[in-house]
């Protein structure tokens, strides 16, 4: 595991989750960008440099966590990049030993878990 | 010559005829006796036999004066003789122009009790209980049967043993050529059977009508053809406030709202039970005094056996209740989803808020301590508000049965140092110190929940038992894991201990403690749907020990 150059994208529908997570993130040197769901990520994706992370949110509308990763692990160009699951789930800890998340952030956000995954995965610009 | 030839040979064709006649008659008349005649009743069969003598006797009446001399078939007259003897399930007896019995057959014996030796001779008024003597029965029988040539009658008669059994009588005049009375036959059969059968179903009928009367609880009456009411039970009178003789004969849509009269709903009603057999629904109707409830009605159409549409029955109930009580249901059902809505919806931006306000703390320059304060003060109520909409999210999945466990090994001394950990701040706060005696004890469960209830009851002791030191204990008793949490704080008491584990119930006033009074009944769902058990044990003033018992293998 090493940190990597570039953004992190933050995809989740609410914007106040949204802004919270980009401002938080900001103040502590990270470059940010966001998408408001699975379908606007995607794009993004197509036409800017692989992001250093991805936080994902799980429940969105109109392409879920579930439909942007079907898409996303198809292309090779993202298989370097770490996703972070965003949940109210209580269970996470299921979804995410299934699939290839590298963990995930409980709702409410602690700021401590939030800084550990981007420390972990992603340089301040 | 050839006119008395002639006479005689019309003597002779009568008499001729008069003997086939009195053959076939006393044929008939053997085996109308002995039971052969199929399901002719016997007196019909009889009565047609003395319809058969007296053509005889008006044939051989005009003929030879020596065709009446004719000999009788005297061997059949002994067959019939022996054949009356024989039968049993009838009492077939000759009584003389006095009511003196002349002859006794085996069925007289059985069913009258008397051998032929100690009856013959006797007047037969003996079979007739003593009242009907008084009244002279016996000799008016014999008075009609003599007049009208029969008498018919069902009664009590007596036995010798004077029991008395329900008997139906034939008595049957006989006269001679002349026309002269000379006796009477007799014939009695047992019918107590028959009668009690017939008692029993009447009596049973009887029943179930004066049942119905007294149902108190349904409005059970009869309608005619049009719907005017034909029958009233006090259960009606009862729901609809009417008596019975002020509402028969009244058409039923009496009952109904104007509206309902006005579109003939009353009248498409009948139809409907008419041509379906039954109709059902559920409406208002009013009572005597105006006031209305909320009926069941179910309206019967009633058919004779020929299939004749001869009227309804209807049966309402007032179904005031049920409804008030399905309404409360689809209101409490309403209420939970909105709750899970609700939660939901509340959790998104009070996560972006909570988020916002720590990440200023953190970026707040060195010289800012109040503002800093401030902050983590407004952080501090944000993540009591999560916690309440945490619970109010478990209630609404709780009742919605939607609480699922996921079993995990979990070490739940462990688990109970974590969140003791977790508390130490506010315990230090509330002056508490919390003592740990943990045994170690390994065991499947679901985690997430497990630590709910151990949160649950080390807050509540650092809550209610400020200044005190609260002990936590865990040992394994068994194939159990037990967990006691006993602070020393204002306690509960033995009223309050009955209610603390049901829902929004709180021993302590709200003022003073916040919280939604969710927390032990949570708590208690989870520790029931992990095959476990919670209780509580205290005094007020003393402090509370709470016990929570859990299988160490709580997979199902």
């Amino acid at each position: 595991v090493s940190q990597r150059e570039g953004t992190i994208l933050i995809i989740d529908d609410d914007t106040n989750i949204r802004d919270a997570m980009r401002d938080t993130l900001e103040d502590e040197g990270y470059a940010v960008d966001v998408a408001s769901n699975g379908a606007d990520a995607l794009t993004y994706l197509h036409s800017h440099p692989a992001p250093s992370l991805i936080f994902l949110d799980w429940n969105m509308a109109p392409m879920n966590a579930t439909q942007f990763m079907a898409q996303f692990c198809k292309e090779s160009a993202f298989a370097h990049v770490p996703v972070v699951l965003i949940t109210a789930d209580m269970k996470a800890d299921t979804k995410v030993k299934t699939s290839r998340y590298e963990g995930f952030l409980r709702k409410p956000i602690s700021l401590d878990t939030l800084f550990a995954f981007a420390s972990r995965f992603a340089a301040p610009a | 010559v050839s006119d008395d030839y002639r006479d005689q040979e019309l003597a002779d064709s009568i008499e001729l005829a008069a003997q086939l006649l009195r053959t076939i008659a006393d044929r008939w008349r053997f085996r109308a006796r002995a039971g052969r005649l199929g399901h002719h009743p016997l007196d019909e069969t009889l009565r047609l036999v003395g319809t058969l003598e007296a053509a005889i006797a008006t044939l051989t009446d005009g003929g030879d004066e020596a065709a009446r001399n004719v000999p009788r078939f005297d061997a059949d007259e002994e067959r019939f003789r022996q054949l009356v003897d024989s039968v049993t399930d009838y009492a077939i007896f000759m009584l003389d122009v006095d009511g003196r019995v002349a002859s006794w057959n085996a069925g007289a014996e059985r069913i009258e009790g008397y051998r032929a030796e100690e009856i013959i001779g006797k007047h037969f008024s003996i079979f007739y209980p003593p009242e009907e003597i008084d009244r002279a029965k016996p000799s008016r029988e014999l008075d009609v049967a003599a007049r009208e040539g029969r008498y018919i009658d069902e009664d009590w008669r007596l036995r010798k043993d004077g029991g008395r059994f329900w008997a139906h009588v034939t008595i049957t005049a006989l006269r001679d050529a002349e026309n002269r009375l000379t006796g009477y036959v007799k014939v009695t059969r047992d019918v107590t059977d028959l009668r009690n059968a017939t008692e029993a179903l009447r009596q049973s009928e009887e029943r179930f009508r004066v049942m119905v009367e007294a149902v108190r609880d349904y409005a059970i009456f009869m309608l005619d053809v049009d719907g005017h009411i034909a029958s009233w039970n006090v259960g009606a009178e009862r729901l609809k406030g009417y008596r019975s003789d002020e509402i028969i004969g009244q058409h039923f849509s009496i009952f109904y709202s104007d509206e309902d009269r006005q579109r003939q709903h009353p009248q498409e009603e009948l139809r409907r039970a008419k041509a379906e057999g039954r109709y059902e629904e559920e409406g208002w109707r009013y009572r005597k005094d105006g006031s209305r409830f909320w009926a069941n009605v179910v309206i019967t159409a009633l058919f004779d056996d020929e299939g004749h549409h001869i009227g309804f029955t209807k049966v309402t109930r007032d179904f005031t209740e049920t409804r008030r009580l399905r309404e409360a249901q689809l209101a409490v059902q309403v209420r939970d989803e909105f709750l899970a809505i609700a939660g939901h919806e509340l959790r998104t931006p009070l996560t972006a808020l909570l988020l916002q306000i720590n990440s200023l703390v953190r970026n707040v320059p060195t010289d800012g301590a109040r503002l800093k304060q401030r902050l983590e003060k407004a952080a501090l109520a944000g993540e009591r508000l999560a916690a309440l909409i945490g619970q109010m999210l478990d209630v609404s999945r709780i009742t919605a049965g939607r609480l699922r466990l996921d079993h995990e090994r979990v070490e739940i001394d462990e688990l109970v140092r974590e969140v003791a950990e977790r508390f130490s701040e506010l315990a230090r706060e509330s002056g508490c110190a919390l003592v740990l005696r943990l045994e170690p004890v390994v065991g499947t469960w679901d985690r997430v929940r497990v630590d709910q209830v151990i949160s649950n009851l080390i807050g509540n002791a650092v809550k209610y038992g400020r200044g005190q030191p609260v002990e936590v204990e865990l040992r394994r008793d068994g194939s159990d894991v037990v967990l006691r949490v006993i602070d020393h704080g204002i306690g509960i008491s033995a009223d309050d201990q009955q209610k603390i584990f049901e829902r929004f119930e709180r021993a302590a006033g709200t003022r003073e403690y916040g919280g939604f009074g969710l927390g032990l009944w949570i708590s208690r769902q989870i520790v029931e749907a992990s095959h476990g058990t919670i209780d509580v044990a205290s005094e007020p003033g003393r402090g509370a020990t709470f016990t929570v018992r859990l299988p160490l293998e709580a997979a199902p």
